[in-house]
């Protein structure tokens, strides 16, 4: 894994680091409690019966809007 | 094996398994990946986008303030796990890349999004086994650059 991660870095990529977690903790901070997978799963599933829409598709479209 | 995520699938690990197609092929490979048998990559660009189209459901009236604060909360929670343990490497290319011809022609001459493209670009770049993606288009033109393309909506995963 170390040496994928330096291979990346040596083509001039930027790969996540620890300052990307940082960041990402930050961002953690500002929500409230954990979320359990099945909430989200039930929130997206009533957007599918009211709407016909998915995530997935929504950022297809999204781009594609740009 | 090294897997690249496109946006577009990594949605697929919020879908409504009654509702959403691929969902069930998508939760089999991040399984996996929680079991060490793969390393997921993807560009620094999945967070925005995906941060984007949750608040546009918002924006639209399809969900709640609460309903985004939750999904937002479980996007921010994942992502942080899943680089915490080493499930997914973010990946970010040079400003300078968006100015190169190979870049720029991914726009100009296969007609894709910006998004589409930096998507693609960074993996090229990862060469991974495969490139998992929803979107039908990003497939034709990954295959064409010598990826494997990987689609759970329309595939099985082994």
């Amino acid at each position: 894994m170390e040496r994928m991660l330096e291979d990346l870095k040596k083509k001039g990529l930027h790969v996540s680091s620890k300052e990307a977690i940082e960041s990402l903790k930050q961002l953690k901070l500002e929500y409230s409690a954990d979320v359990s997978i099945n909430k989200i799963r039930e929130i997206t599933g009533r957007v599918y019966k009211r709407k016909k829409k998915t995530l997935s598709d929504e950022i297809k479209n999204i781009r594609r809007r740009g | 094996m090294r897997l690249y995520l496109d946006s577009s699938a990594f949605a697929k690990y919020y879908g409504n398994v009654e509702f959403e197609k691929g969902t069930i092929q998508f939760n089999k490979i991040i399984d996996q990946v929680k079991g060490g048998r793969h390393t997921v990559f993807s560009s620094y660009w999945l967070i925005p986008e995906v941060a984007s189209t949750i608040d546009s459901w918002a924006r639209k009236k399809f969900i709640s303030k609460h309903d985004k604060k939750l999904l937002h909360t479980r996007l921010v929670t994942d992502l942080l796990d899943w680089l915490q343990n080493g499930y997914l490497v973010l990946v970010g290319i040079k400003y300078e890349s968006y100015l190169r011809k190979d870049f720029l022609q991914l726009i100009m001459d296969e007609g894709l999004s910006p998004g589409d493209t930096l998507h693609i670009y960074t993996a090229l770049l990862v060469e991974p086994d495969y490139f998992i993606t929803a979107d039908t288009r990003q497939i034709e033109v990954v295959n064409s650059l010598g990826m494997v393309s990987f689609n759970p909506e329309k595939e099985l995963w082994k």
